[in-house]
């Protein structure tokens, strides 16, 4: 009844779909993963060759007038983080002296290691990007990621001498964040925009305006809390709906930070002493 | 193994595709982005069916699952679909003039982008479908390129 053709595309078809239902529930092709992340790590390599061309030539071929204006600017900015620096460093202390008051457990202090992106997905579909730090270097699935201005993600797969990391604007990501003036909490979901999170279920009666600050709120144990994760674009509150819909312009340079920060959490960091 | 000048140029032309695929794209480009392994594989198809059959194309979606980092599977049921599809379509794709032929490659990359956003939806992932003319144009503009490369092109 059915042509040789057809019985193969559904015999192939069959396949493919039995294979993504083994992937979805079990690890049986993790070797496959792994396998495939070992050999795309020198194409990666190849692909990041024209980024890293532009990154050399950026550096090596400026003008002496353009290095004379950068290192002028990046001077002035010093001096100004050096002076909120002074500042920070007096509320730290205070806030410590606060939570000694109050009998508090010890203050958290969190380590950082730097890190290079390698790569990035392929697709829009898929908010990721591959770094050069992998389980040799002590990192592990669902450590947090930042660049300069923010939250970036979390760690989703760790290999020997590289990571995965799931961006939080990745359609499937969530995080708790609370707004930075009051403590209001949400949660930001990814909308696979890089320029995008939605506030999910907040109340029209919530206190969230325009340019709020939000930040990890530390629920759920995954991101620590306090790092930046973006400031409100946008609220709507459409007729008939019984939540706001609020935008958010994520803080982190998801799409253009090429050097980034893997967060060892005083817990982590507490959990690797014990062991 | 000894491998034909012909299995040569297109072992050269998925390696190119792949690193093409894996070169970062930034601001608005990424919804730009043609998806480089397909349009290989269903130009080697439309041009050469007698040679490059549903299992090619399902084996080379294996391999896009390890690129794209997706659900292993997922590629390869959309590479099965869109190659059987040209298959099924070759005795009149084959003899297709340059302008169908775009329509062809422009027609299964909306497919293929559609069968990609509805798989990733079902998983979870919520994803607009606006990128899917853009990326599917651009697919189609590879054409003439992908055929010069693997040699097949018909129009001279």
């Amino acid at each position: 009844m059915y042509s040789p053709l057809l019985r193969r595309i559904l015999i192939l078809a069959l396949l493919a779909t039995a294979l993504m239902i083994v992937d979805r529930s079990t690890s049986w092709l993790q070797p496959f993963r792994m396998g495939a992340a070992y050999l795309l790590r020198p194409l990666n390599w190849i692909s990041g060759v024209p980024r890293n061309i532009q990154q050399w030539s950026d550096l090596n071929l400026a003008n002496k007038d353009q290095l004379a204006d950068d290192n002028k600017r990046l001077s002035q900015e010093r001096l100004i983080y050096r002076g909120r620096l002074q500042r920070m460093s007096e509320l730290a202390a205070e806030n410590l002296r606060l939570l000694q008051l109050l009998n508090a457990s010890e203050l958290l202090v969190d380590s950082v290691l730097v890190t290079q992106v390698i790569g990035v997905s392929p697709t829009p579909q898929r908010h990721t990007l591959t770094i050069d730090r992998g389980s040799e270097d002590g990192a592990y699935v669902g450590q947090p990621l930042l660049d300069s201005e923010g939250l970036m993600g979390q760690l989703v797969t760790v290999f020997t001498s590289h990571s995965v990391a799931l961006l939080i604007t990745d359609s499937s990501h969530a995080l708790p964040v609370k707004v930075l003036r009051n403590g209001v909490r949400s949660i930001a979901e990814g909308s696979a925009d890089f320029n995008l999170l939605n506030l999910r279920f907040v109340s029209p009666t919530a206190d969230i305006k325009l340019g709020d600050q939000l930040l990890s709120s530390g629920l759920g144990g995954r991101f620590p809390a306090g790092y930046p994760v973006g400031r409100v674009s946008s609220i709507e509150q459409k007729p008939g709906s019984v939540f706001m819909d609020i935008e958010v312009d994520p803080s982190a340079l998801l799409d253009r930070s090429t050097h980034l920060l893997l967060v060892f959490t005083s817990d982590t960091n507490n959990r690797t002493r014990s062991n | 193994m000894d491998l034909s000048p012909r299995s040569m140029v297109v072992f050269y032309a998925l390696f190119i595709a792949t690193i093409l695929q894996l070169v970062p794209a930034y601001d608005g480009w990424i919804d730009w982005k043609p998806n480089f392994i397909l349009t290989v594989v269903i130009v080697l198809i439309v041009n050469k069916p007698q040679h490059f059959g549903v299992t090619f194309a399902a084996l080379v979606g294996l391999f896009a699952d390890g690129v794209f980092g997706t659900t292993v599977g997922q590629f390869m049921l959309i590479f099965t679909l869109c190659g059987g599809i040209v298959l099924l379509l070759s005795r009149w794709t084959h003899y297709f003039a340059f302008f169908y032929r775009f329509l062809v490659i422009f027609c299964i990359s909306l497919f293929a982008a559609f069968a990609q956003t509805v798989l990733g939806n079902l998983q979870g992932s919520l994803i607009a479908l606006d990128y899917l003319p853009g990326m599917a144009l651009m697919s189609a503009l590879l054409l003439p390129l992908a055929e010069k490369f693997i040699g097949v092109s018909r129009e001279s």
